[in-house]
C-alpha cells in the first residue's frame, strides 16, 4: 500500500508533461520582459513608473503599485503557517496533504514581497545600508521593524519548511539513489531515520512562534507603515492594524485554495487531497471575507459619519468619486459575491463545486489587490494642505514588475514541484 | 548652540515667487522639485474674493516625522534646529516623503543632469533655437552654475544641494551652506517686500525673536504634532473657506 501512495505522490518527480515545460517556457519569458523592464528603470531612474511627487507640481502618488503588490504577497505568504498551525498545532491531520502545497506558497510569496521593495528604491545599491544602521533606526522606522519581521518569517518559514521535508528527502534519496544527488546529499547533511520525533518537536516549535510572528507582520509592521502616518489622511489610524491582518488571512486562505486546486489538478491527487479539505477551507474563506467587508464598512462609516474634511475628500473619492467603479467591483464582484457562494457551499454541502470554491478564491485574491491599490494611492492624491487633487497612472514598466514577480513566484514554485515532493511522502492520508 | 526658526509675514508677501526661483537658483534643484513653494489660495465668493499667499519652505520639524520613519538615517535632526538629508546615505524610499504632511519633499526621479531646465547637454530643447541642443548653441559657452559650496560635507554628511544623485529624496535645507557662511537662506535674502525672516530664537534681538512677539502668529498644521519651525504672521491656516485657487465653483461650499 505505501510503495503505491509513494508513488502517486512522486507523479511530478518521474515524468513531466509537455505542457508544464509550455507553462514554464511562457512564465520564463514574462519573467525575462520584467528583468529587462527593470532595467530600464534602473538605467533612466523611477520616472519610467507612473509615481511622482505628491504636492506640487508633480501632484501625484510617489508609492504606488510596487508598495501595493507588496503588501499583497506578504498577505498570501501566510498561507504556509496558516494551514501548517492549523495542522500540527490543533493536531486537525485531515488537512495533512495540503500542508507542504501550502508552506511553500510562503516561502515563495513573501520572497517576491523583499524584491518588490528592492525594485521599489531609488538607491537599490544601497540596500546594505539597512544592514548597517539597523542599529540606531530600529527604535523609530516602521521600515527598520519590516525588514526585521520580514526577514525573521522567511527565515523561520524556510526552516520549517526544510525540516518537515528531510524525512522525505531521504526516502526520495533512497529511492532514486542516482537522481538530484548534488541537492539531496547536502540537504540531508546529518540526517538520521530516527530524527523524527526530534524533528516533530521542533517544528511544533517553530509553528507555535511563527503564528504570532504573523500577527507581528500583517496585524503589526506591515499596518504601521500605514496606520502610523499622521500624514495622510485614509492611513491614519488604529483600525489599520486588524484591518490589514484580515486581509492578509483572507489572502492566505484564498492562495491557498487556488494553488491546491491547481496542484490537485494537475497531477490528478483527487483522492490524496479530498473534497473536504476544499469544503472545509472554503467555509473558512467565507467567515474571513465577511470579517473584511465588515472591516470595510467600519472604516467608510466612520468616516461619513464625522470624520475630518481631509478623511472625508478621500472616502468620497472611493465611494462616490473617480474611484468609485474600481471600489464597487472589487467590493460586490470580489468579495460580497464569493462570500455568498461559500457561505452556501459551506451549509449545504451538495452546492459544492471544487471549480466555484476555486473562481470563489481567484476572485477573492484579485479583489484584494485592487483594495491593497485602493489603500496606499488614493490618500497620497489628496494631501491635506491645499494642492491640486493629485493623479497615479502606472506605466508599463510597472504592471511588467507585476507580472514578472507573479511570474517568478509560479516559476520558482514549479521548480520546487520538480525537484522535491510537494506531497508529502508517507504520512499522507490514505486513498 | 542657535536655536533657528523662519518667520512669514503674510500681511506682506504678494505671490511673486522669488523666493521660488531663488532657491531653484541657489540649490539647483531639477524640474518638478520646488524646494520652496508658495500656495496661492482664494477665499470668499464672487465677488467678495480675496487672495492668500502662502510661502511653504520645509517646516523643520521639531518632532519629525520625516527624521523617525528614514530606515537608514539619512534623514536627521541637527541641534541647531536643521532637519537635513544625507544624500550619500539615502536608499530612496521615499518613506519621508509620504510621512511629510506638508509635502516638501522631492525624490531624483530622474538622473539630476537629465533633469535641469534646457538641457545644456542633451538633445533634447534641439531646435527650438536653431538645430542642436541649448549647449551646443552656445558652443558650451558658459555652464550650467554648479555652486562649489554643495560639494563640502557639513557635520561630514552631505545635506546641501539638489542635484546630487538619481533616486535620492531632497527638500528645503534652509540653505545650510550658506547659514554656515553667515547669510540667510536665498529665498529670504530674495524676498523683495521682506516677508520672509529667519534668524536665531535664542538672540532676543533678532528680527524673528522679535516678529515672534506680535499677536495672530500660528504653525500650518499645528495638530499634527510635528512641531513646525516656520511661524506664520497674519493671514490664517488654510481650510473649507481658503482654498486652492483654482477650485471649482461648483465645489466652492458658499
Amino acid at each position: 500500500m505505501k510503495a503505491k501512495h509513494d508513488e502517486i505522490a512522486l507523479r511530478p518527480l518521474t515524468g513531466t508533461s509537455q505542457s508544464f515545460y509550455l507553462v514554464a517556457a511562457v512564465l520564463l519569458a514574462i519573467v525575462g520582459w520584467f528583468i529587462y523592464a527593470y532595467l530600464v528603470q534602473v538605467r533612466t531612474g523611477l520616472v519610467v513608473t507612473g509615481q511622482r511627487d505628491m504636492g506640487m507640481p508633480l501632484a501625484g502618488a510617489p508609492w504606488g503599485l510596487y508598495i501595493s503588490n507588496f503588501v499583497w504577497f506578504v498577505g498570501i505568504a501566510h498561507g504556509g503557517i496558516a494551514v501548517s498551525a492549523i495542522i500540527r498545532v490543533l493536531k486537525l491531520e485531515r488537512y495533512h496533504s495540503i500542508g507542504r502545497i501550502a508552506e511553500v506558497l510562503t516561502v515563495v510569496t513573501i520572497m517576491m514581497a523583499g524584491l518588490n521593495i528592492i525594485i521599489d528604491l531609488g538607491r537599490p545599491d544601497r540596500i546594505l545600508n539597512m544592514v548597517l544602521y539597523f542599529g540606531s533606526r530600529v527604535w523609530q522606522s516602521p521600515l527598520a521593524w519590516d525588514f526585521t519581521v520580514i526577514s525573521l518569517y522567511l527565515t523561520l518559514s524556510t526552516t520549517y519548511l526544510y525540516i518537515t521535508m528531510r524525512e522525505d528527502l531521504a526516502g526520495l534519496r533512497d529511492k532514486f539513489p542516482g537522481r538530484w544527488k548534488w541537492l539531496y546529499k547536502p540537504l540531508l547533511f546529518r540526517y538520521r531515520p530516527d530524527e523524527k520525533p526530534k524533528v516533530d518537536q521542533i517544528a511544533w516549535w517553530l509553528a507555535v512562534t511563527i503564528v504570532p510572528m504573523m500577527v507581528a507582520l500583517s496585524g503589526g509592521v506591515i499596518p504601521w507603515l500605514f496606520g502610523l502616518q499622521g500624514s495622510q489622511a485614509g492611513w491614519f489610524g488604529a483600525v489599520q492594524g486588524p484591518y490589514f491582518l484580515t486581509a492578509a488571512l483572507t489572502s492566505a486562505i484564498a492562495g491557498v485554495i487556488v494553488v491546491a486546486t491547481l496542484v490537485r489538478r494537475g497531477y490528478g491527487w483527487h483522492t490524496r487531497i479530498k473534497d473536504e479539505v476544499f469544503r472545509h477551507a472554503g467555509a473558512l474563506l467565507a467567515i474571513l471575507v465577511t470579517f473584511y467587508i465588515w472591516f470595510i464598512f467600519q472604516e467608510q462609516l466612520t468616516i461619513r459619519f464625522a470624520g475630518p474634511i481631509p478623511e472625508f475628500r478621500v472616502s468620497e473619492a472611493l465611494l462616490t468619486g473617480r474611484f468609485a467603479p474600481i471600489f464597487w467591483t472589487m467590493l460586490v464582484g470580489g468579495l460580497i459575491l464569493p462570500m455568498v457562494y461559500l457561505f452556501v457551499q459551506a451549509v449545504r454541502p451538495r452546492a459544492y463545486r471544487g471549480g466555484a470554491v476555486f473562481i470563489s478564491a481567484a476572485l477573492i485574491i484579485v479583489a484584494l489587490w485592487v483594495k491593497r491599490f485602493l489603500i496606499v494611492v488614493p490618500s497620497l492624491l489628496y494631501p491635506r494642505l491645499p494642492y491640486a487633487v493629485g493623479t497615479y497612472s502606472p506605466t508599463w514598466v510597472e504592471w511588467s514588475v507585476v507580472a514578472g514577480t507573479i511570474a517568478l513566484a509560479i516559476f520558482l514554485y514549479l521548480l520546487f514541484i520538480k525537484l522535491f515532493p510537494i506531497m508529502e511522502l508517507r504520512r499522507s492520508s490514505d486513498a | 548652540m542657535p536655536r533657528y526658526a523662519y518667520v512669514i509675514d503674510l500681511n506682506r508677501c504678494m505671490g511673486c515667487n522669488a523666493c521660488v526661483e531663488a532657491c531653484k537658483i541657489e540649490n539647483n534643484t531639477g524640474e518638478g522639485m520646488l524646494w520652496m513653494y508658495v500656495f496661492r489660495l482664494e477665499k470668499g465668493k464672487y465677488p467678495d474674493v480675496n487672495w492668500q499667499f502662502m510661502p511653504r519652505p520645509c517646516m523643520h520639524c521639531d518632532n519629525p516625522p520625516c527624521v523617525k520613519v528614514c530606515p537608514v538615517g539619512a534623514r536627521f535632526k541637527r541641534e541647531d534646529g536643521f532637519t537635513l538629508t544625507d544624500f550619500d546615505r539615502c536608499i530612496g524610499c521615499r518613506f519621508c516623503e509620504v510621512s511629510c504632511p506638508y509635502g516638501v519633499n522631492y525624490f531624483n526621479w530622474k538622473k539630476p543632469k537629465d533633469n535641469q531646465y534646457f538641457a545644456w547637454h542633451e538633445e533634447e530643447g534641439a531646435g527650438v533655437y536653431g538645430s542642436g541642443s541649448a549647449g551646443q548653441i552656445i558652443g558650451n559657452a558658459v555652464v550650467p552654475y554648479e555652486n562649489p559650496d554643495h560639494k563640502k560635507l557639513y557635520g561630514e554628511r552631505l545635506v546641501s544641494g539638489g542635484a546630487h544623485y538619481l533616486g535620492v529624496v531632497g527638500k528645503c535645507t534652509w540653505c545650510v551652506h550658506r547659514v554656515e557662511k553667515g547669510l540667510p537662506p536665498a529665498c529670504v535674502a530674495n524676498c523683495p517686500v521682506h516677508a520672509l525672516h529667519f534668524g536665531d530664537l535664542d538672540d532676543p534681538g533678532s528680527e524673528v525673536s522679535n516678529l515672534l512677539k506680535r499677536g495672530n502668529v500660528w504653525r500650518l498644521l499645528e495638530e499634527l504634532g510635528t512641531e513646525p519651525r516656520v511661524y506664520y504672521l497674519g493671514g490664517q491656516q488654510p481650510g473649507h473657506d481658503l482654498r486652492l485657487w483654482y477650485t471649482r465653483r461648483q465645489e466652492v461650499k458658499a
